[in-house]
């Protein structure tokens, strides 16, 4: 091993004893040792932690108050526009009509919401429900968008506005799912009619209607009596499988790159919302597709089939 | 067949918590203060640039996740120093103030000592920032390579490379090799 090798490995520390022996004896050794010695003497000043983090926590605060006293003068200006459009807007509310109640959901997040007569609706996560509490009992109307379960009260008509049609009901259990290019109702219980652009469509208990992508699919014989997601598990009957990894985006924080797969391809299966490998195991194995993780939130999935 | 995962889905430990952000200051603070001292002197204000970038982490707390904490501390702490360079800046100087172990010190020695030091300070204002960083924060500090190279950005062997030029630079200048 010649000097710029012995060298080297002194630097990165990984000399062995023998090999520390031999280049002790060399002249390099001796003139590296000094200049290591030496190079000490331009270490950087001790840090004080604890004293600088007190110091730092003082400015966060401080920065706050600052930023309180100089307030300039865009900023006043927009305050009282601000103040201005409120009591117009407040005006607005009060003499005008309905009192509109909106319900939204973020990723990974159900909530259920009671609706004046008692219904129940029960949202899944990246989903929206808005109706207005004046006049409930003689005109039922929720706006809708994401997916949510509905347990509505016998009574007066009751209707489920969405993008992509308007789901009526009478007293009955159903699910309705709105996505982007993706509509689907499947009736638990009782009986729901659908207007759905050319289609108009009676749906009676076990069944399910969708239109992904322009394509009509009908489905009969569903035993259950809920939808899956209720229980924390998404379940997909002939669902094109773009639609499977945009469910899993919406219950996990992560993005998914689909590599070499078939995207249209039909899948029918279930993962839970409760351990990312296992849904990711659930929905790759079935079609023979490969999945990594890169980074903490992107998902990359893979396949040979096209 | 049972499947058994350890790994925690959808971690909820935020920056913008205190607790979180008080064990990041201890955690990477006096790494951020030394790298930013070996890099651009004294003269450069490392102890205000340290508590600026800790405070632009906590504004941005929603934006960045814990993991990429460090990354995101170097960088922001590097732009702000080069941004707010001074046209002269402070070198490093050698301090003085060591304990002497020895004590048979005849004059000649002294000032050979002396001599040495001056050209070592020298030598070491003289390399490239880049180069000084990456040989005093491993010869002084004593960060692995490795460890080297995740605080600057860069790979392993270019590490190496830094170190090992400067090395060479400085036996050049107080050697006379």
């Amino acid at each position: 091993m010649n000097t710029e090798e012995y060298i080297k490995k002194w630097l990165a520390g990984s000399l062995s004893e023998a090999e520390l022996q031999a280049f002790r004896q060399t002249a390099d050794y001796a003139a590296l040792e000094k200049l290591q010695q030496a190079v000490q003497g331009f270490k950087a000043p001790a840090y004080d932690v604890p004293q600088a983090l007190a110091e730092l926590n003082k400015r966060k605060t401080s920065g706050k108050k600052n930023k309180l006293i100089n307030v300039s003068w865009g900023q006043m200006a927009l305050r009282v526009a601000a103040v201005v459009v409120m009591a117009l807007l407040g005006y607005y509310f009060i003499f005008s009509g309905p009192a509109t109640t909106t319900v939204t959901t973020s990723i990974a997040e159900k909530t259920t919401v009671q609706l004046p007569d008692n219904s129940g609706v029960t949202l899944n996560a990246l989903s929206s429900l808005s109706y207005s509490e004046n006049n409930w009992q003689e005109k039922r109307l929720v706006k809708l968008t994401g997916e949510a379960f509905f347990t509505v009260a016998k009574g007066a008509r009751f209707d489920v506005q969405t993008a992509g049609g308007v789901v009526s009901v009478l007293g009955t259990e159903f699910n309705v799912n709105v996505r982007e290019n993706y509509f689907e109702v499947v009736c638990f219980t009782g009986l729901v009619a659908i207007t759905a652009g050319q289609e108009k469509v009676q749906l009676p208990a076990g069944h399910l209607f969708r239109i992904a992508d322009g394509v009509v699919f009908k489905e009969t014989g569903i035993k259950a009596t809920s939808p899956g997601w209720l229980a924390n598990e998404s379940s997909f009957v002939s669902v094109p499988y773009k639609y499977v990894l945009k469910e899993l985006e919406r219950q996990y924080q992560v993005t998914v790159v689909a590599r070499n797969i078939d995207l249209d391809q039909l899948f029918t299966g279930r993962f839970t919302h409760k351990n990312l490998e296992l849904a990711l195991k659930s929905i790759s194995l079935p079609l023979n597709l490969q999945y990594k993780k890169v980074g903490e939130h992107q998902i990359e999935l893979s396949g040979d089939s096209k | 067949m049972p499947y058994f995962f350890t790994m925690k889905v959808a971690e909820k430990e935020n920056i913008c918590q205190e607790e979180t952000f008080n064990a990041l200051f201890a955690a990477h603070a006096k790494d951020l203060y030394n790298f930013l001292y070996y890099k651009y002197g004294p003269g450069n204000n490392p102890h205000d640039m340290v508590q600026e970038a800790f405070i632009k982490l906590w504004a941005n707390c929603h934006k960045v996740i814990v993991a990429k904490a460090r990354a995101f501390l170097f960088t922001v702490a590097n732009n702000q120093t080069l941004s707010a360079l001074a046209k002269t800046k402070t070198a490093l100087k050698y301090a003085e103030d060591r304990p002497k172990d020895y004590t048979a010190e005849t004059p000649a020695y002294l000032l050979e000592e002396k001599e040495y030091k001056a050209r070592l300070e020298q030598a070491i204002n003289e390399l490239t920032p880049e180069q000084r960083t990456a040989f005093l924060l491993n010869r002084v500090e004593g960060k692995k390579h490795q460890e080297i190279a995740e605080m600057l950005g860069i790979s392993r062997k270019a590490v190496e490379k830094r170190i090992y030029t400067a090395l060479a630079k400085l036996r050049q200048k107080v050697e006379g090799i």
